[in-house]
């Protein structure tokens, strides 16, 4: 597998970084809103951490989308 | 020096002591010196995570780095550590902190067996110590080269002044001193950007310059063959192992989130962490490529950052980011003189001298603080006449963090995982780390390689020995699909010591383990 990268033009990299976060994205938002609220009596919607995890993928995506080999 | 950073940085002294000071006056038990008594908000855990996040190699290493390398450095704040940390604040944070845990080694214990806590508390605590080490002498080199003082007073003033706020207060006073830390950090990278841009005429100006002698330093990844940063490595190595392992097994990151007032405080410690983990390399990287652009005449990469705060900041701003230095290494120090007097406190003392009087931990905590600042004290006298110890404390690192990780990983995520298997897999996975060690294999891949086998070990060898119960599993593993999952959060002081779970009247929601040589302690 190490080898198999290894051949892969470096740009890849890039896209298989956004991959990564996107797959996170699907996973974060598969979370049920119970596990997130644990312990909250009224929770509040900027509460939900959720969303603060799509943020920052959203900002790391950018971020590999900005910084690629030209 | 000019008697105006001078006065910047006894003012910054003063201001950290008298947040320590204030601290301390809270603490009365163990659980308020090891964990705040749990009464830490999100904000101030978080930068608290990042202040000890940031450490030497981060902040002088990293900018040199960056000057060889460009912005593929950053990845070790990117790809190197966002995924990491959004499951350890989604997943891992949560667990750990409904099972009422003081530490991770615990987690382990409870998880797996007394052994595997011991060995893992064991391993971490001896790396811990180097790592002090290693922190105080570049403590005290930075003091040397600014100050003029010579190292063996650097170092008896650098750990005078972290033992002082650490050992009185705990985890409270680290954790505010390290927000209050983080905060100078940020003001002065700010003004380093500002300052930098404003002198090559805007940001169009400064990427113009940097990519046309240097076309790789806006690429974030490097070649497969690049010596230092090949990007499979930085992804497979770093990126799915070294930094999971971090975020999610480290002690002297996640304590200050065990000790947060709520679950949700400390799940969103970490994910507010990592909103600020994703600005560092503003701090780090930017200096670096900034030497760089303004052509630098400096004889190592490692001199980039010092340049740079005696270039490019007016005076007084100077005295504030060579404070910003010394707070990145002494958030980083004592945080681990913390971690490690925790660790040695409960996972070690509590399991092999078989002492479980709590009411003795607040006094064997402290004084095992101060006897482990000493050490590194002493050790870093020492650290400069051994050369690159630095490199073989990162290398230590790899042989043992692929094996945890596999072990937190399906010890959290998968009910099959056994005690039986979980000790033979560290074992045995460290001691293949180490044989790959010998054959020269690039950390990263080092790392890779045994995380794999211990992944793999540790679902054979559990399919023939036998687990823990459904009972004991439900809190200490994470199922959140699950309707019966109860997210309710344990009392923490139902698994201190002092209070056997089973007198407890919230047992019914502890962790009751059955396998032998389970519990707490």
């Amino acid at each position: 597998m190490i080898e198999w990268l290894q051949s892969l033009p470096t740009e890849w990299a890039n896209y298989i970084s956004m991959l990564l976060f996107l797959a996170l994205a699907v996973f974060t938002l598969s979370i049920p809103s119970k596990a997130i609220f644990a312990g909250l009596l009224k929770p509040k919607t900027w509460q939900d951490i959720r969303y603060w995890a799509l943020l920052l993928i959203t900002i790391q995506v950018a971020i590999y989308v900005v910084f690629q080999r030209v | 020096m000019h008697s105006l950073d001078l006065a910047v940085i006894v003012g910054y002294l003063l201001l950290i002591l008298i947040v320590g000071y204030r601290s301390a006056r809270r603490v009365k038990d163990a659980r308020d010196f090891f964990l705040a008594g749990r009464s830490l908000t999100w904000w101030v855990i978080g930068l608290s995570i990042i202040g000890s996040n940031i450490d030497t190699n981060s902040y002088v290493g990293a900018s040199g780095n960056a000057y060889n390398i460009g912005i593929a450095q950053a990845n070790f704040e990117w790809i190197g550590a966002i995924p990491a940390m959004i499951v350890a604040s989604l997943i891992f944070i949560p667990l750990y902190w409904r099972a009422g845990v003081y530490s991770i080694p615990e987690y382990l214990g409870l998880r797996y067996s007394q052994p595997v806590r011991v060995i893992a508390a064991t391993i971490v605590s001896v790396f811990s110590v180097f790592a002090m080490g290693v922190a105080m002498w570049a403590l005290a080199l930075v003091l040397q080269t600014y100050l003029g003082w010579p190292i063996w007073l650097s170092i008896l003033v650098s750990g005078g002044v972290v033992g002082l706020y650490s050992i009185s207060g705990g985890l409270a006073a680290i954790a505010f001193t390290d927000a209050l830390q983080v905060g100078i950090m940020f003001a002065c990278g700010l003004v380093i950007v500002v300052l930098g841009f404003t002198e090559l005429g805007g940001a169009t100006n400064f990427i113009t310059s940097l990519v046309t002698t240097n076309p790789d330093h806006l690429s974030a990844y490097l070649s497969a063959d690049h010596p230092e940063s090949p990007w499979p490595g930085v992804i497979l190595g770093l990126g799915i192992v070294l930094s999971p392992a971090y975020w999610i097994g480290s002690q002297a990151i996640l304590q200050r989130s065990l000790g947060a007032r709520s679950q949700w405080d400390a799940s969103a410690a970490m994910m507010f962490a990592a909103f600020a983990k994703t600005l560092v390399p503003l701090l780090i990287v930017f200096p670096g490529l900034l030497a760089l652009v303004l052509k630098a005449n400096i004889e190592y990469p490692d001199m980039a950052l010092p340049w740079v705060i005696k270039n490019v900041l007016p005076v007084g701003l100077s005295g504030l980011m060579f404070v910003a230095v010394i707070a990145a290494l002494q958030s980083s120090i004592d945080s681990t003189i913390n971690a490690t007097s925790l660790m040695i406190t409960r996972d070690i003392r509590h399991v092999l001298i078989k002492s479980h009087d709590s009411t003795q931990d607040l006094r064997v905590g402290r004084w095992l603080a101060f006897v482990l600042l000493v050490c590194a004290m002493i050790m870093a006298n020492f650290i400069g006449e051994l050369g690159g110890i630095f490199m073989v404390l990162q290398t230590g690192l790899s042989l043992f963090q692929g094996p945890m990780l596999a072990l937190l990983l399906q010890g959290a995520l998968t009910q099959s995982a056994t005690p039986a298997a979980g000790l033979w897999t560290l074992v045995s996975g460290v001691v293949i780390a180490g044989v790959l060690l010998l054959f020269e294999m690039h950390i990263f891949y080092v790392a890779f390689v045994s995380f794999c086998y211990a992944m793999a070990a540790l679902w054979l060898i559990s399919r023939f020995t036998p687990g823990l119960s459904a009972e004991a599993l439900a809190t200490l593993t994470y199922r959140p699909f699950l309707r019966s999952q109860s997210f309710a959060p344990v009392d923490a002081q139902s698994l201190d010591l002092a209070q056997p779970a089973s007198s407890n009247s919230n047992s019914a929601s502890m962790p009751k383990t059955t396998a032998k040589g389970q519990g707490n302690d």
